[in-house]
Order: C-alpha cells, then structure tokens, then sequence
C-alpha cells in the first residue's frame, strides 16, 4: 500500500509526539516528528504530499508564529493545530491565515484522522495543480522573448493582423510564431492556450513546499 | 513541735513572698502581687516572732515579743487592704480605711501605753500543752487599749466581707470565695482565737500566723488560677494569630493556583492526551490482522507514565491545597524547587518563558514547611513570570538558583522583566498588586513565610535590567 502522504508533526512535547506518531504509522502515514517550530525550519523537506500538525503553545517560536514564518516564505503547505486549551481568538486567527484544522488536546482519533486525511488531499491537489503549473511553466520557460510578446497579445484576443502592427511588423512573421507559440505551450487551440496561461498568471509561482 | 510547725509556716510565707516578688518584678504592672509579697513576708515575721513568744524565757522577753509583734500585724492590715482593692477590685474604701487607721493607732498604743497593745504588766509566764509540746502563755492585766485593735480588725473583717459581696455580685464567684470569702473567714477565725486568748478566756497562745497563712494560701492559689488563665489566655491568643497566619497561607496558595488554573489544566491536559492517542494508536494496532505486539507493550508503558504524571500533578495541588500546616522537616531546596518547576513547565511554556536552572550539587539541608516554601517558590516564580508579560517572548529569560551562602542557603529567582519601582519594600506589604488580577497578597505572604521559617525575603533590580527575588533561609549543618 503506497502511502496517503507524509505528516510533520511538531510539538515540545516528547510524549505526545510519540503516541501521534504511532497513531499515525498505524494508519500507514509517513510521519516526520520535530521537537521544536525551529527544528522543523531548519530541516530540509522534498515529501511532494505533505501536512502539518502544529502545536500551539510552544516556548520562542509557537504555532502561530510558524505558520506566520510560513506563508510568508509562500508556502502551500495544510496546517492543522493541536492546543491544549483552543481560545477562540487564537483558532479565528489560525483559520483566517489558512490552517485546515484547530484541534483541541486530548484529540480524537477519528476527528484527527480525518482532519490530516483532509490536509493531505488539499496538499494533493496543490501539488497535482502545482505539477500542472510548472509543467506550464516550463513550457513558457521555453519561448523566446518575441513568442512571449506575441503570446500575451493572442491571450489578450488580438488578432494576427493587430499583433503585426502593434508589433512593427508583418502578419506571416506573426503567424509563424504564432504556430512555435502553440507547439511549445503544447496546445491545440487558442482556447485552450488562454486557459493554461491564466493558470499560471493566477498560481504563486513557486513550488509547492519549497519553504 | 509547735516550732517545727512554726518554723514550717515562716519558711513557706518566705517562700512564697520570695517567688511572687520575683514575678512582680518582672510583670511591675501587677501590684496586687507587690501587696501579696508584704502579707506574705509580715507574716512570716509573725510567725517567728510567735516562736519567740512560745519559747519566751520570761515575761519581759514574751512583752517585747508582743510589742515588736504588731509591727507585721500592722503591715498585714495594709497588705490585706491594698490587695482587695488591687486585686479584687472592691472593697468600701472608708472601711479599709477605718481598719487601716484604727491598727495604726493601736500600733502606736503599742509603743506608748502599757508594756504592749495587749498588756499593762505581767506578772508572769504559765507553760501549757499546746500541740505536744510546752508553749509559753502570757499572765497580766491586759491593755483596754487592745479594743482599739481590735476595732480595726472588726473593720477588716466588713471591709473583706463587703468586698467578697461585692464581687460575688459581680458574678465573680470563684475570686470572691477564694479572695474574699477566705479572708474573711480566716480574720473572723484569727479575731475569735486571739481575743478569747488575749482576754484569758481560753488558755491557747493566740497564732494569728496561722490564719493569716490560710489567707495566704488561698490567695497563692487564686493568684496562680490567674496566672494559669493568662498563660491559657495567651496560648489561645497566639494558636488565634497562628492559625490566622496558616489560614492566611492557605488562601494564598489557594489563589495562587487559581492564578495558575488554566496552566494546570493545561499541566493534566497533556497526559491525557497522551493516554488517549496512545490508546487509540493501540486499539488501531491490535485492530490489525498481525498486530504490532511490542509496539502495543511500548504503548501500554508510556500509558503508565503518562497517568502517574497526571496523578503526581495531581497530589502536587491536593498538597498546596491543603489546609494547615506540614510539619517542619528537613528539606533540601532543590528538591522543593524541582517539585513547583514541575508544577509550572506548562505556565513556563505557555508564558514562553526560558529557564535556566542552577541547582548546587550538594546545598545544606534547611529545616521547613515543604509546602508554605513550595508556596513561596510558586510566587516568586510566578510574579517572574508576570514581570516579563511585557517582554519580548526571546529574551523572557527567568533563572532560578539554589546555591550554598555561608550559614545560609540561598535561593534566588531572577527575570528579565520590567524591573522593579525605586522603593521595593511596599511590594511586601498586603494588598500591593501590580496585575489586573491577583490579590496583591502573594509577596506579603511569602515574606511572613519565610520570615517564620527565619529566613529573609528580599528583591533587588538586576544591573541589566529585570529583578531578583532572593530568599535565604538558615542552614542545618552539612549538606543534607
């Protein structure tokens, strides 16, 4: 059985560290334990499907602050927080600024169980969209300057014959880059062409958990 | 025999003056005993010059007696008087007065009339049997002059009597019987006996010694009743004071630990959460066709732990909780220390305050209450902890030392809080609060603690900012 994802787990709390661990494993998901928020900062991560649960109340660096840390390095990784004592400030807050989950301790099985099942598929979707968006990307990666010029006016709906004067030059050239355009963005249409360039116009344009 | 007796009866009056001076030296406020001291020492002096008058070889030797005999009469007369009123707080001042002066006069009597207040002349001495032994008995005209002091001991007696009324009315029963009542009847006893015996109405010597003894032993006991009610008076007073002061304890620690509810739910929440996940990992595991079986007895032991830490948390509050007062035992602080750390990991965590703990390997043992120094500890820490809301969640450094310091052991808390006001003495006092929440009690407290325990409780600013807290405590001998 493949796994569903891999989990990080960070809490000062050796103990319960240990028994989500296992509650984890016995679900069959990878599980990365870290003692502190800045011992998971300092490690490298690659795991394409990932969450995280983040306990709140920890001493320097808490939750709250982590995932701050976080978005602000762009990252798309689900964040659900385990406290102690769930005020509702705090979990307002958690949620606002995009964790998946607030859980209180001591935390059901089942509610925990799905909570990370739910992370973890938001985090698929991120990655097979993000996969997607990269994809793309690397095929704009691909065009030259000109292409790119002559891309963005066909995605603006101009039609060949405007593109040639906007650009100083003839309708043929145009048409011609127009066909490197399509073959390099790997599309049939210029339907189908504007919709993968808004994919990429939309994304964030850095990779997932690249935190 | 009669001498024995005699003898036995000035000894004991001695005595008795001797020990009520000493204490009226020491209590000058109480002059009803300076009185008891002169009735007990003029009648001692009564009763060996009624030696002398028994064993008197001739009548001028039994008339000089005599003469000289009035004198520790006359003294008791006062002593009697000065006592009912010091003592007993009654007695009609002119009767004690009329007692008083008509003794006086007779004393004078004494000195001018005749060859003593009791006789004009003597024509000689008769030996009688008197408690197994010969005993010297007066022959003479007696002295008319004998009625005036007999007068004041008439006067005595309704002076006594109307005092002893007085009180019993007061509702004083037990000090008008044995203050009043006694002296009056012992008076009454001694005026019968030695007016028959002066008149020759019968043939006794007249030992008015005697009842002036029985006086004083009454007294003696109602004295001691007094003395005893006031020592029973000020152990009440200071259990009063002392269980005002646990009980004052108590409700520090009371709300200390309301201050720290939350933390301490937290401090129970954690092993729960701990048993539960744990539990569940199991169940998840033994639900599998090959269960993980060591990992499932892995499992079951850290379920173990994690229920004695919640139970010792547990104990921890039921302890501080506690009404009254542990005995004081042996105690090495950093234990005491490591027991209320315990307690506050989680207020430490969630305040995201740093500790640093410096234990000395080997401090000398302190002798203590376990729990009000656990108090005193959980306060300190926790009014770091406060200090340092304002501060940066980094350098919240708080650090706790226990170290060795001469004949004492010091214990000091230091925070890198917002320090302290100029002045940090009213800190100490009652009702001084720097929170929104508290009641301002928790350093007066602890100072009365440690203060019982005689230590002292002092706070000082930290050159670099923040304030130490140190208390120190005396050292038992060598490290415990």
């Amino acid at each position: 059985m493949s796994s569903p994802g891999t989990v990080y787990l960070v809490d000062d709390e050796p103990d319960l560290l240990k028994a989500l661990t296992r509650l984890l494993g016995a679900e069959g998901f990878d599980v990365r334990a870290f003692a502190s928020a800045e011992e998971f900062l300092a490690s490298p991560r690659h795991e394409p499907v990932a969450c995280l649960v983040l306990d709140v109340a920890m001493p320097r660096l808490d939750g709250i602050q982590l995932q701050d840390r976080l978005i602000e390095q762009g990252s798309l990784l689900p964040v659900i927080f385990l406290t102690g004592h769930g005020d509702i400030p705090m979990s307002v807050r958690a949620m606002k600024s995009g964790a998946v989950d607030f859980l209180t301790k001591p935390v059901q099985d089942a509610d925990f169980l799905r909570a990370v099942r739910a992370a973890l598929e938001l985090a698929g979707a991120r990655a097979a969209e993000n996969e997607q968006v990269s994809g793309i990307q690397s095929c704009v990666d691909r065009l030259t300057r000109r292409e790119r010029e002559v891309m963005d006016l066909v995605v603006a709906g101009l039609l060949s014959k405007q593109i040639a004067a906007r650009l100083g030059t003839v309708e043929q050239t145009i048409k011609v880059h127009r066909m490197r355009v399509m073959e390099k963005m790997e599309v049939q249409s210029v339907a189908e062409l504007v919709r993968r360039v808004g994919l990429i116009s939309r994304g964030p344009g850095t990779g997932l958990n690249q935190g | 025999m009669s001498t024995i007796i005699w003898s036995m009866i000035a000894a004991a009056c001695f005595t008795l003056a001797a020990i009520h001076g000493l204490v009226w030296w020491f209590y000058r406020s109480r002059r009803d005993r300076l009185a008891y001291v002169f009735l007990a020492s003029a009648t001692g002096t009564m009763a060996l010059v009624e030696i002398a008058m028994m064993t008197a070889p001739t009548p001028e030797a039994f008339a000089t007696a005599l003469r000289w005999y009035h004198v520790p009469v006359w003294v008791d007369f006062l002593a009697i008087m000065a006592f009912v009123r010091l003592h007993l707080r009654a007695g009609r001042l002119w009767l004690g007065w009329v007692a008083v002066g008509a003794r006086t006069v007779s004393l004078v009597l004494n000195f001018t009339v005749g060859l003593n207040l009791n006789y004009l002349s003597m024509t000689g001495l008769q030996q009688v049997r008197f408690l197994g032994g010969d005993v010297s008995l007066p022959m003479g005209v007696p002295n008319p002059a004998m009625l005036v002091g007999q007068t004041g001991l008439l006067f005595l007696l309704l002076f006594v009597s109307d005092a002893a009324l007085t009180v019993w009315r007061r509702g004083e029963r037990r000090r008008s019987l044995l203050a009043g009542v006694n002296t009056a009847f012992f008076i009454l006893l001694g005026s019968i006996q030695t007016v028959l015996s002066h008149w020759h109405v019968v043939n006794v010597p007249a030992v008015a010694s005697l009842y002036f003894m029985g006086v004083i032993l009454l007294m003696t006991f109602e004295l001691s009743w007094d003395a005893l009610r006031a020592g029973r008076l000020e152990e009440e007073l200071r259990s009063t004071k002392e269980g005002k002061r646990r009980e004052v304890a108590h409700l520090g620690r009371v709300a200390t630990l309301g201050e720290l509810s939350m933390t301490l739910a937290h401090e129970m929440n954690q092993p729960l959460a701990i048993i539960l996940s744990n539990a569940q990992a199991a169940q998840r595991l033994l639900a599998k066709p090959q269960p993980d079986l060591p990992e499932v007895r892995d499992i079951l032991g850290d379920i173990v732990s994690a229920d004695l830490r919640a139970a010792e948390v547990i104990q921890r509050m039921r302890v501080l909780l506690k009404r009254g007062e542990t005995p004081r035992q042996l105690l090495d602080l950093n234990d005491v220390l490591a027991e209320v750390l315990q307690l506050m990991r989680g207020a430490l965590r969630e305040r995201r305050v740093t500790l640093t703990q410096e234990a000395a390997p080997a401090l000398p043992g302190v002798l203590g209450d376990r729990v009000q120094l656990q108090q005193v500890f959980l306060n300190m820490i926790l009014n770091a902890c406060e200090a340092m809301q304002d501060t940066p969640p980094v350098s919240r450094q708080l650090r706790v030392r226990a170290e060795s310091a001469g004949q004492e052991v010091r214990v000091s808390v230091t925070d890198s809080g917002r320090g302290l006001p100029p002045d940090v003495e009213p800190l100490f006092e009652p009702f001084y609060t720097s929170k929104d929440q508290g009641l301002g009690m928790g350093l007066a407290i602890c100072r009365s603690i440690v203060s019982a325990h005689q230590g002292r409780l002092r706070a000082f600013p930290n050159p670099d900012g923040g304030a130490t807290f140190e208390m120190t405590l005396p050292a038992l001998e060598g490290p415990s």
